[in-house]
């Protein structure tokens, strides 16, 4: 039962350039979770909601520890993800964007630097109000101002999106 | 939403594609704050300091974005977002170190020195200092907190956040051009007389870099 909710959680959002590790990562989580309940010699009870995050733990650790070394290259991994893979002209220039965004980032003022890397998450503006406590009219405010300052970076260092 | 986001989406791909090159940092937070944070389970401070961390590393923008995916795909059971108040997070370990320097605060009052402006934070982090005495006691009508850099910069940008003794948010300014703020005397309305409230800067420099300073005090009058 444990491993089949540590399965299902695993599942739900590990990415597909990781499907080969699916397996050993349930494993990792299911022995944190038993670990943990036998250091409480069994009388520990786990919610749906530790499992997750216990299955999620996993997997990221797992993502860390395969990007440290590098095991997994551009190529492997867009080519799991699309269909069509863009071609190395088009990566170059996505990373090079890419690139500068986080640099662009960096120079932002903190607030603006909040909301558009949100932003940028895919959260939409209500989220980055209630995510950073911000009043909606706040966040989209900051939003805006961070998405023009961010286009006025990359231009500046001759990228456009 | 007021803007033109036709770019968004192509910025938004760019910027998750770096993942795909990117190794963590020495200082990744562990994936449970990360979690946390996501499912809007941690503190808005929290939050920042953890946002600030994806903006610059690929590698955690990433476990971000899949514990925002694990949250739309958990059962509903697990999904019970719970809002802390709005305590930076920087502010428990200042007011740690605050006990401190009232420690060396007692210690000093047998030395005949000039008493020294509060350290909340690393000295060794400051490139920001209080143009103001150690708990100068400000009028409530014009309270201007007032710093400089330290060497002495040109064209930066500040920030300011200021809270109660007790971590209370009571304003925040950014995008500040001059090196001092004036707290608005309705954020100190409830604010009872002699009371002390804690500021913090964060300076922007042209470069991209930017510099927090120590965590200062005043009183209100």
């Amino acid at each position: 039962m444990l491993r089949q909710k540590l399965a299902r959680a695993v599942g739900a959002v590990c990415p597909s350039w990781l499907a080969d590790q699916r397996d050993d990562i349930v494993q990792v989580a299911l022995i944190r979770v038993m670990d943990v309940r036998r250091k409480s010699e069994g009388e520990r009870e786990f919610s749906s909601s530790y499992l997750w995050r216990t299955a999620y733990s996993a997997l990221v650790d797992e993502i860390r520890r395969l990007r440290r070394r590098q095991e997994v290259t551009l190529e492997e991994e867009t080519s799991t993800h699309e269909a069509v893979s863009p071609g190395p002209e088009q990566r170059a220039r996505g990373h090079q964007i890419g690139a500068g965004i986080r640099s662009c980032l960096g120079h932002l003022v903190r607030p603006r630097r909040l909301a558009v890397t949100l932003y940028l998450q895919g959260h939409t503006v209500p989220q980055v109000a209630r995510l950073l406590g911000w009043s909606p009219k706040r966040a989209d405010n900051l939003v805006y101002r961070g998405l023009a300052d961010l286009r006025q970076c990359l231009t500046e260092k001759g990228l456009s999106p | 939403m007021k803007a033109e986001y036709d770019d968004v989406d192509a910025m938004r791909q760019a910027f998750a594609a770096l993942a795909a090159t990117a190794k963590p940092l020495d200082d990744c937070p562990e994936p449970p704050r990360l979690w946390a944070a996501a499912r809007g389970e941690a503190s808005p401070g929290e939050t920042r300091d953890l946002i600030d961390h994806t903006a610059s590393c690929p590698v955690c923008a990433e476990a971000w974005r899949l514990a925002v995916r694990l949250e739309d795909a958990a059962p509903a059971s697990g999904r019970q977002p719970v809002r802390r108040p709005a305590v930076a997070q920087w502010w428990p370990a200042a007011a740690a170190a605050a006990l401190v320097v009232a420690a060396v605060g007692v210690y000093q009052l047998r030395e005949p020195a000039p008493p020294p402006v509060p350290t909340l934070r690393s000295a060794a982090e400051a490139g920001v200092v209080s143009d103001l005495a150690a708990d100068a006691v400000l009028p409530r009508e014009a309270c201007v907190l007032a710093w400089h850099p330290e060497p002495a910069r040109e064209g930066l940008r500040y920030a300011v956040q200021v809270t109660t003794d007790d971590l209370r948010p009571v304003v925040e300014a950014d995008d500040l051009a001059a090196p001092r703020f004036e707290v608005p005397a309705a954020a100190l309305a409830e604010l009872p007389p002699g009371a002390r409230i804690l500021w913090r800067v964060e300076a922007f420099l042209p470069g991209g870099r930017r510099l927090a300073s120590e965590t200062f005090s005043v009183r209100i009058e």
